[in-house]
């Protein structure tokens, strides 16, 4: 692993409490390869066995690896859950400006347990949860609305990943999907409806911090060459 | 030497720019980058993309209570770390808000126009122009 890196920083959020804290799992990001790898590991973890994807102790858990944020490309965050549509593993990634702004927020993980009495989103930067009232937000038509009034309402401009749900999430539909920037969702097995279950808004997360690199002119070098390749040759 | 945008309609925000400008210092992640790229009011919308204009008589420098900024010949600053005190007031001159914050050093991240960002645009949003 980078020296002094956050990547090992896993953020653990309780939704029923409204609390939140981080622990240093350099177990498993030495041990796993990737967001998926630790993904997988977390979800052991913390998702009891037969439970039912509506469970409050149901987890919701994001992860990034390494690689984000470091090299080109690397752009992709692993979300796992307990699929609400196979009652089976829910494995579903996205790309977009989440996994970028979960690295540089700090974290290598999110993982996500609990359920909310009240509707809430969650505003995460500079080391902070805030629990919001998303009340007024819940049950909206149109889903581009409640990020419109998330980005407004919180900071990051240019840097942040918004995440969120729209009716289909909120009704839990089994196979409700979670959107970010827009355009890029968590589009497999339902994640959307496992963030309605919980009362969960959305996500609001961003974080500009620097990775220190050990090797300053190698590390240049095989950027160019890996960012030359991915650009000017057909993959 | 001066950075300029050439064609914000053509930006995607892939970020690829603002992860070079940290990069010249060397290290990974954003906390250095003298460049931004945020939607115009949500991502249908499109980008747009805020670089230093290298004023000729540059605001920034002006309110600076420490003389940290240095005005260059020719337009644009010089930041002298040592006699910043990270107030601030450079940032909030900047009426563009071109003028970028380094968190971890509490200080601004200001351009040197280098144009290094330039070549890792892959959409040609960006340009050097020359003098």
């Amino acid at each position: 692993m980078i020296e002094n890196d956050t990547l090992s920083k896993v953020l653990y959020i309780d939704l029923t409490k409204k609390r939140y804290s981080v622990k240093d799992r350099k177990d498993l990001f030495e041990k796993y390869l990737g967001g998926t790898g630790v993904a997988t590991a977390l979800l052991h973890e913390e998702c009891p066995e037969g439970i039912d994807a509506f469970d409050s102790k149901a987890p919701i858990i994001f992860a990034v690896g390494p690689l984000t944020g470091v090299l080109p490309l690397a752009s992709k965050t692993c979300a796992m859950f307990k699929s609400p549509h196979t009652g089976d593993l829910g494995e579903s990634h996205a790309g977009g400006r989440s996994a970028i702004a979960i690295r540089m927020a700090g974290y290598g993980a999110i993982v996500i347990k609990g359920k909310s009495e009240l509707p809430i989103y969650l505003s995460i930067s500079n080391g902070k949860v805030l629990f919001k009232n998303a009340t007024t937000l819940w049950g909206m038509k149109d889903g581009s609305i409640a990020a419109r009034v998330m980005r407004q309402n919180e900071k990051g401009e240019g840097l942040r990943a918004i995440f969120r749900i729209g009716q289909a999430g909120e009704n839990m539909s089994t196979f409700a999907n979670v959107t970010t920037e827009t355009y890029r969702h968590f589009g497999r097995l339902g994640l959307g409806a496992v963030f309605g279950s919980k009362m969960l808004k959305g996500m609001v997360i961003s974080g500009k911090r620097m990775i220190e690199v050990t090797n300053k002119k190698e590390y240049r070098a095989l950027y160019d060459q890996i960012y030359k390749y991915c650009h000017f040759h057909q993959l | 030497m001066k950075l300029a945008v050439k064609d914000a309609m053509r930006c995607v925000g892939c970020q690829s720019c603002m992860f070079a400008c940290s990069r010249r210092s060397g290290n990974a992640g954003l906390s250095n980058t003298c460049i931004g790229v945020k939607s115009a009011g949500g991502i249908s919308r499109g980008y747009t993309v805020v670089v230093c204009r290298s004023c000729e008589n540059p605001p920034c420098a002006n309110v600076c209570p420490t003389g940290a900024l240095v005005p260059k010949e020719g337009g644009g600053v010089r930041l002298i770390p040592s006699k910043c005190i990270g107030c601030g007031l450079c940032k909030d001159a900047c009426v563009i808000d071109a003028v970028y914050w380094n968190e971890e050093q509490n200080k601004p991240a200001i351009c040197v126009q280098c144009g290094y960002c330039v070549d890792y645009c892959p959409y040609d949003v960006l340009e050097l122009i020359k003098d």
